[in-house]
């Protein structure tokens, strides 16, 4: 910068501020919303209540929980295990494990069960995971269905806590867990886990409004009599756990949550894997919400139809608007720089500290501020309501708000132009 | 089924939230821009007092001698004042009033340090080299932000050059005058008047360098660590 040079070139014009404004409000608008029904009901003060206690002395109800399969051969024996240790019992507790033309060693594995009083064991051929879920609800017998995909372990306590949260509230016919990733050992991972536990206090917040619209594949748990009313699972642009739970909510049905249910997911270790599951998410996201655009603007549905939907979309395409500004600018400047050195050569830049008068101290810098403050309020009570330990420097959280906006336009873009160009996205 | 009912309290709430927020970041925003255009002004200021006590010494040239003539300080906060102004118009856009006002002293100001280094240099024989720079900013000049960059390096590097930009639609009849004085019209920007010569379009670093006087050739030690422009009529700091 400097005042022979010419300063107008920087982004100001009017159209793209007043852009950038109306997205900032939007944003902090559904930040503080959200907020705000977290708190209302209470979520934080009132820790939920443990399911022992012995005030709800209702008799349990029989479960069952399909595992649909498709070359988990890693992970699968030890998802299982884990749903074996659920603290619920043995007589109640019925396990599905459906292999969906595995073509690894999953059915080898799977094989190992065979015989086992609470599992049974199902094959079929290869048609998606829509196609394994709606074999194993068919003989479903239970009032309670829930799924587990196979790359996910339960907490022990998980079912028995979203059971307690089907018995105190008649009207929900389906429970959300606190999805967290398992083990994050990896950048994307700490990236993932960072957003999972943010997830865990949205989704809190969102099942307070009613307006979740997604019931994951890892482990949500419904009214097996919900099936019956509205179907079954259908392709749905490969987010089966997507279109159910906005079928759900167009029927007009209360989808809960359960905050201190844990369910660990293996998130995908790779910048690739995380790109591909995400693309297929968001395709999803696009093509199912056109698919159930009369959810958008309505009233009947509440939250949901006036703000969260229409806000989840608009920040999709806000996002993407974003990353071009900045990939714009970045690219304005790395030009600026190559017309200064061709102009006068390589010049050391000047590294003294400025004056406070050069810091940028536009009102924009203190509301992205704010925006940023308050997602590390929501995330600093996600981790509480996730049940992580405190630290001191969390990297997972770092990295987050560093990378996640600039990696989420990848396959917000891709998405966005499958859709447009009608081109299909693939499960792996 | 259930309904599901709307909370329009916290519709409003949110709102009243959201829009403090902003209604916060916003008064932030403009009162440190206020203090910037104190510092501007308080700069103007200094600037102007120090015009007078120059004229006011080269007045009293027939009872001092030229080496008491001290304009080393003007230089620097010419300089100053320019960078900040820069920025401001760069962070406010240009079509800010209060800006577009300091920006009109400034040029102004420099106008003065210009007649008065002529003058200065013509009593005690050492004229400074002077570079008239006319650009423009509105989008219509693409070459204008390069010869930026070789200017600022020309000051940076010869500290015996004294360099006054000036934007052409700045709307001020003295500079207005001096585009009519050397001939400077809109499509003919970036133009460059140095000594006797007008130059007009995108000029190399090279060209520039070619026309300064010998003894400013060498780029002193110096040069690159201070911003400040001095003329050798200056004997004391």
């Amino acid at each position: 910068m400097h005042p022979y040079s010419d300063s107008s070139l920087f982004v100001t014009s009017a159209f793209l501020t007043y852009v950038t404004y109306t997205v900032l409000f939007v944003s902090l608008y559904v930040e503080v919303f959200y907020t705000l029904s977290f708190f209302e009901k209470g979520s934080l003060r009132r820790p939920e209540e443990p399911p022992e206690n012995p005030r709800h002395p209702k008799p349990l109800p029989d479960v069952t929980i399909l595992v649909p399969c498709w070359n988990e051969e890693t992970t699968v024996e030890k998802t299982v295990h884990s749903l074996l240790s659920l603290n619920y019992p043995k007589k109640k507790l019925f396990l599905f494990l459906i292999n969906d033309g595995s073509t690894d060693k999953t059915w080898d594995i799977m094989k190992k069960f065979e015989g086992h009083p609470q599992i049974r064991l199902f094959q079929k051929e290869n048609g998606g995971k829509h196609t394994a879920l709606n074999l194993g609800l068919e003989h479903v017998q239970t009032e309670i269905v829930g799924s587990l995909d196979a790359d996910s372990f339960v907490h022990p306590e998980a079912l028995l806590r979203m059971i307690d949260t089907f018995q105190k509230d008649k009207d929900v016919m389906a429970v959300t867990p606190a999805m967290k990733i398992y083990r994050p050992d990896s950048l994307m991972r700490l990236i993932q886990h960072a957003e999972y536990l943010l997830g865990v206090f949205l989704r809190k917040a969102g099942a307070n409004m009613n307006a979740l619209y997604v019931t994951p594949g890892p482990f949500s748990l419904f009214r097996t009599i919900i099936f019956e009313k509205i179907g079954n699972y259908k392709n749905a642009h490969l987010t089966e756990d997507m279109e159910f739970a906005m079928r759900m909510q167009h029927n007009g049905y209360r989808i809960g949550n359960r905050s201190d249910a844990y369910v660990y997911t293996v998130g995908p270790k790779t910048l690739k894997a995380l790109y591909k599951q995400r693309l297929r998410w968001t395709y999803g996201f696009i093509n199912n919400a056109r698919d159930y655009r009369t959810l958008f603007f309505n009233p009947k549905h509440g939250d949901l139809g006036i703000l969260i939907m229409p806000t989840a979309m608009f920040f999709l395409f806000a996002a993407i608007f974003f990353s071009g500004i900045a990939l714009f600018t970045w690219g304005k400047d790395i030009w600026k720089g190559v017309e200064q050195l061709r102009a006068v050569g390589f010049q050391f830049p000047d590294f003294s500290l400025p004056t406070w008068f050069f810091f940028n101290t536009d009102a924009i810098i203190f509301i992205t501020a704010a925006v940023l403050a308050l997602t590390l309020g929501i995330l600093v009570i996600g981790k509480k309501i996730g049940g992580e330990e405190p630290r001191i420097i969390w990297w997972d959280t770092l990295s987050f708000l560093l990378l996640y906006g600039a990696i989420a336009t990848l396959w917000n873009i891709a998405a966005v132009y499958k859709t447009l160009t009608s081109k299909k996205v693939f499960w792996r | 089924m259930t309904a599901h009912p709307l909370n329009w309290q916290r519709y409003l709430l949110a709102l009243v939230i959201t829009g403090s927020v902003f209604w916060l970041a916003i008064s932030i925003s403009n009162r440190i821009h206020n203090e910037r255009v104190k510092e501007i002004q308080s700069i103007e200021n200094n600037i102007s007092m120090n015009i007078l006590s120059l004229e006011t010494q080269f007045d009293l040239l027939a009872e001092v001698s030229c080496d008491e003539i001290d304009n080393t300080i003007l230089s620097k906060e010419l300089n100053s004042l320019a960078e900040r102004l820069g920025y401001m118009e760069q962070q406010r856009g240009k079509d800010d009033t209060e800006v577009e006002r300091l920006k009109e002293y400034y040029s102004l100001m420099q106008i003065k340090d210009y007649l008065l280094m002529k003058k200065i240099g013509k009593e005690c024989g050492d004229e400074p080299v002077s570079i008239l720079y006319f650009y423009s900013n509105e989008g219509d000049c693409p070459d204008c932000e390069k010869e930026g960059y070789v200017l600022t390096y020309l000051r940076e590097n010869y500290p015996g050059v004294r360099v006054y930009a000036f934007d052409y639609h700045i709307g001020l009849s003295a500079v207005s005058t001096f585009t009519s004085m050397y001939n400077v019209t809109e499509n003919l920007l970036p133009s460059v008047v140095i000594g006797k010569k007008t130059l007009y379009g995108f000029q190399e670093k090279e060209t520039l360098e070619s026309l300064l006087p010998e003894s400013l050739k060498k780029p002193s030690e110096e040069s690159t660590t201070e911003a400040g422009v001095s003329t050798k009529t200056s004997a004391k700091k």
